[in-house]
This record gives structure tokens, C-alpha cells and sequence, in this order.
């Protein structure tokens, strides 16, 4: 007999919400603002957008995404609907506004992507996205992403363990940190374009925390490939850390010694952390971190709920950080 | 108040940001997070109308063409008052969905917070004490009590600066249209006198 044992990280059954009943909202909404659409019964035009990932994955990948393990994570979340998840982004290589990634991320190409792989480790090289992912099995992962800035929302990631992708490349024992950078080029990112930002973005994680089970390299989401602005071809996810660790369009990853330097530490040390865990007890200098508001929300009304210790994920993650304050190492 | 024929156009200029901002809040195109377009947004026209009001003084004592401008002092106080309560609502409802501990929290720790509140209690207490009768009542008083838009327009400041994260085009579009005004009100005479004062004190240690 299976018997199941709920983590605290698991929903109960009445916190959900079926995802069709939060599509026909968002098309009450467009409809109630192009009212003669909704009389004539017409609303085929954001019909694309309401229906799923509908991005035909390039021929290099579309093997991998006929074939998607599903898993327990998350199941039962209420998950975001694709089109606010792919329009409601930070994503700073192409501005600064939520917006803006959606509206600029249309001449990216994600496709062919090389990522090079370097450090202390036994395999290093230069290898194609589809060579990376080709011995596994992608599979979906529903995971909550909150951000720094005090939002969250549910996203059914697909992607490949972040850990068995680096065991692969057979990291030393010199390899205490593994880290990441974004793709840097000012032509297809016109963000990158000057700001206060020092490009490229750079992120970083402890090779424990990297080996965790949580850790998630994402190739795709809602079925299909990444859309441009949700961090296209391939991201990090790191469910029980705010959402600037999970580094977008990654080109490069480092095995290294010594902490790396991060994009946000960078830019303001006192404010974002290396580490970045979601902790309601720390609060950003500036704002409170002990709730969030869960997107979608009302139109008027927000859905504000309280933030969780690690994202509601510390059974998965607390032992990274045993004997560890959290309150130094925000 | 209504003497003059163009006020009804100008009110309705006053106004058209806030029923664009009503309509796209109620239409869903700030759909799904609306706490942060609004905020900014009536932010923003707040900071506007406070930029405006503040350079009055300064602009119709050197430009006396410009003198019809006084006409609308009050109209334009009023509409930095109504978008500071605005914008004011917004984070109450949109940002915090009136959730009582993230507010206290916010009032509690946050400065730059509590420094835009000190701001909306200036201009409401000017709201307040705009209309014609109240004039008449505080007398003298009524123009050192009116002075304190520029302590606004100072919090304002730090309002703006306070908060930045990454990206500051909004704090330095506002600075020196808040900064400028404040400076040509400031009376040099007497503080060059001060600093004097202080330089030869300092030097002689």
C-alpha cells in the first residue's frame, strides 16, 4: 500500500484552484475592458495566450519535449496562467519595466545556444544545449517563485536536475561554489545597453545547495520551450531563493573555490545577499519580507499571503544550513 | 471660483491622468500586478503637480507674463493633494491589500515610507486650510503654514531617492525640478552671513 505523507511544501486540496477557472478570469478582464469582444462573444484574439505554451520547440530539442516526466512537485498549486507568467518579468537585459521583456524579447535567439563549462572540474568544454539535456529526461516541476520585490507566482517549469547535469562534468574537490553567467551581447539585450548593472548578470550557488534535489535547470515551461522573456534557452530555478539567484539564458558555468560575485550583491551588498533564501524574519532594509502578494490577484485586490521559511520548502533545504545564522548571510 | 472661462478646461486637464489611471485599473492593463504601474503612475502626477506648485513663486516674481499662472495656485495644490491621496490609496489597497501587519510593518522600519507619509500630512494639512474662508482665519500664519510645501517637496526628495533599486531615471528627472525652486526661495543674504560666521570659527582651531 502507497502511503502518502504530506510535507508541510504540499497544498491541501481546498487551496486549489482549477486552472481553467483563473484563464476565464483573465478573459473576464481582457473582455470587460474590449466590451464589444465580449458581446459579439469574440475573444479569439488572445485565444494564443490564454491556451498554454504554444512555442514549437526547435527540431534540435523537440525529442526532448515530446517525452516530459511529470512529478509530485507542486502538484495541486494553483499555477499561474501562461500569459502572466510570459508578461509580468524582471528580466533587466531588456529594460527595466515588467513589461518590457515580453515587448523586446522578440528578435532573441535562443537558438543554436552554447554554453561553456570550465573551472574545477574533470570535463570542461564547450557544449550545445541539446548535448547537455540529451541524457536525461525532462520532466515538469511546479514550482513557487517568489521575488525579492515581495510577489510570487506558481510555475510549471520542465527542465533537467541542476545536480545531474553538473555531475556529469565530474567536479573536484576544489569545486566549493558552481557559477553562472548570462549570455552578454548589447544587440539582442538592449538593457545591457549601460544601467547601473555590471553585466554580464552573474549568479551563484554553493555546490551543496547546487546539489540539491530543488535545484532546477529549466529548458521550458508549460509544456514547451522557454519563451525569450522567461529567460530563454535555459535558466536556473531555485525554488527556495529569491527569484534574481535563478539566472536566465545561461552561457557559462564555473566550478570554482571562493564565493563568486553576484550581479545583486554587487550592486547593492547590504540589501541582497549572496545566499538570497526567502525569510520572512529578514526583511529587505527598505520593505517587509513577511508577506506577498500571490499573482494573479483581484483587479482591485491583491492575494496577500504570508511568506514561508524557504519558500514553504525547508524540509527539502533547512539541513544546507544547519549551524548557519540566516540573518548574517541574507 | 469658476470666474474665469477656461477653468472647466483646465480642470478637466487635471484630471485626465487620474480617469486614465481609474480606467486602466479597471479594464486589467495593469493586469496582473496593478500595485506597481499605479503606484508609479500616481506617483509620478503627484510629483508633478508638487513640482508645479513650488515653482509658482519663483516663476511668476521673475516672469511677470507668467503671472496668470497665480490664479491656479490653489487648483494645482489641490491636484497634488488628490494624486498624493491617490497614490496614497494605491499602496494601501493595491500594493498591501490592506493587510495590517505588512502596513505597520512598512510605517514601522520603512523610511523612505514613512517620509512619503510625512509628505501627504503636509499637503493635506494644506488641503485643508486652502479654502478661501480659512485664508481669512489663519491670517499670518496661514503663509508660514503654506511654507511647509517646501519641507514636502524635500521629503519628496528623499521619497524618491530612498527607494531606488536599480534603475533611478524617475528620482533624477524630479530632483532639480524639486531642488531649483527650493533653492530660489532660500534667502542668501542671511545665510551668507551664517557661513561666515561658521568659517571663521572653524579656521581659527
Amino acid at each position: 500500500m502507497l502511503i502518502k505523507i504530506k510535507k508541510a511544501s504540499d497544498v491541501s486540496e481546498h487551496q486549489v484552484t482549477d486552472q481553467a477557472v483563473y484563464l476565464s478570469r483573465r478573459q473576464f478582464m481582457r473582455n470587460s475592458a474590449l466590451s464589444i469582444a465580449a458581446l459579439s462573444g469574440t475573444s479569439s484574439v488572445f485565444a494564443g495566450l490564454q491556451q498554454g505554451n504554444l512555442i514549437t520547440p526547435p527540431a534540435s530539442l523537440a525529442p526532448y519535449f515530446n517525452n516530459i516526466k511529470e512529478t509530485s512537485f507542486g502538484v495541486g498549486e494553483k499555477v499561474a496562467p501562461f500569459d502572466v507568467a510570459t508578461t509580468y518579468n524582471n528580466f533587466y537585459e531588456f529594460g527595466y519595466g515588467k513589461g518590457d521583456p515580453a515587448k523586446r524579447a522578440e528578435n532573441f535567439k535562443p537558438d543554436p545556444w552554447n554554453i561553456t563549462v570550465e573551472g574545477e572540474a574533470d570535463i570542461t568544454g564547450t557544449f550545445a544545449l541539446e548535448d547537455i539535456i540529451k541524457e536525461h529526461q525532462l520532466e515538469e516541476r511546479i514550482y513557487r517563485l517568489r521575488c525579492v520585490e515581495a510577489w510570487s507566482m506558481v510555475v510549471p517549469w520542465v527542465g533537467i536536475s541542476l545536480g545531474d547535469v553538473l555531475k556529469k562534468f565530474k567536479p573536484n574537490s576544489k569545486a566549493k561554489y558552481v557559477y553562472f553567467e548570462t549570455l552578454y551581447d548589447p544587440s539582442q539585450f538592449p538593457g545591457q545597453n549601460g544601467g547601473n548593472i555590471k553585466w554580464p548578470y552573474r549568479e551563484g550557488l554553493r555546490i551543496d545547495e547546487a546539489m540539491n534535489d530543488l535545484a532546477f535547470l529549466s529548458v521550458g515551461m508549460y509544456g514547451s520551450v522557454l519563451p525569450n522573456q522567461n529567460g530563454a534557452p535555459i535558466r536556473l530555478v531555485v525554488p527556495w531563493k529569491y527569484g534574481f539567484k535563478s539566472i536566465k539564458s545561461i552561457v557559462k558555468i564555473r566550478f570554482v573555490e571562493t564565493m563568486p560575485e553576484t550581479t545583486w550583491n554587487l550592486l547593492a551588498p547590504q540589501e541582497y545577499g549572496f545566499y538570497a533564501n526567502v525569510n520572512p524574519g529578514v526583511d529587505h532594509p527598505r520593505w517587509t519580507q513577511k508577506q506577498e502578494r500571490r499573482l494573479p490577484g483581484g483587479l482591485l485586490f491583491p492575494n496577500v499571503i504570508d511568506t514561508q521559511m524557504f519558500n514553504g520548502y525547508q524540509e527539502e533545504v533547512a539541513d544546507l544550513y544547519k549551524g548557519m545564522s540566516l540573518v548574517k548571510n541574507y | 471660483m469658476w470666474d474665469r472661462k477656461e477653468k472647466p478646461y483646465v480642470l478637466v486637464v487635471f484630471c485626465a491622468p487620474f480617469i486614465w489611471l481609474v480606467y486602466s485599473l479597471l479594464s486589467g492593463r495593469y493586469f496582473p500586478d496593478p500595485a506597481e504601474p499605479f503606484m508609479t503612475l500616481s506617483g509620478i502626477w503627484a510629483g508633478v503637480f508638487i513640482c508645479m506648485s513650488l515653482s509658482i513663486t519663483p516663476l511668476t516674481k521673475k516672469l511677470k507674463a507668467l503671472r496668470v499662472i497665480n490664479r491656479y495656485r490653489r487648483f494645482i495644490g489641490l491636484a497634488a493633494f488628490w494624486y498624493a491621496l491617490v497614490h496614497l490609496l494605491a499602496y494601501l489597497v493595491l500594493h498591501a491589500g490592506f493587510n495590517v501587519s505588512w502596513i505597520q510593518e512598512d510605517l514601522l522600519k520603512r523610511p523612505y515610507i514613512y517620509i512619503g507619509v510625512l509628505a501627504f500630512v503636509i499637503l493635506t494639512a494644506l488641503a485643508i486650510t486652502s479654502p478661501k474662508a480659512m485664508v481669512r482665519k489663519l491670517g499670518k500664519r496661514w503663509k508660514s503654514l503654506h511654507k511647509l510645501s517646501y519641507l514636502a517637496g524635500l521629503a519628496i526628495l528623499a521619497h524618491l531617492w530612498w527607494q531606488i533599486k536599480a534603475d533611478s531615471e524617475i528620482a533624477l528627472w524630479f530632483t532639480p525640478f524639486l531642488v531649483i525652486p527650493l533653492l530660489l526661495r532660500i534667502n542668501f543674504k542671511k545665510i551668507k552671513i551664517n557661513v561666515k560666521n561658521t568659517c571663521t570659527k572653524s579656521t581659527s582651531h
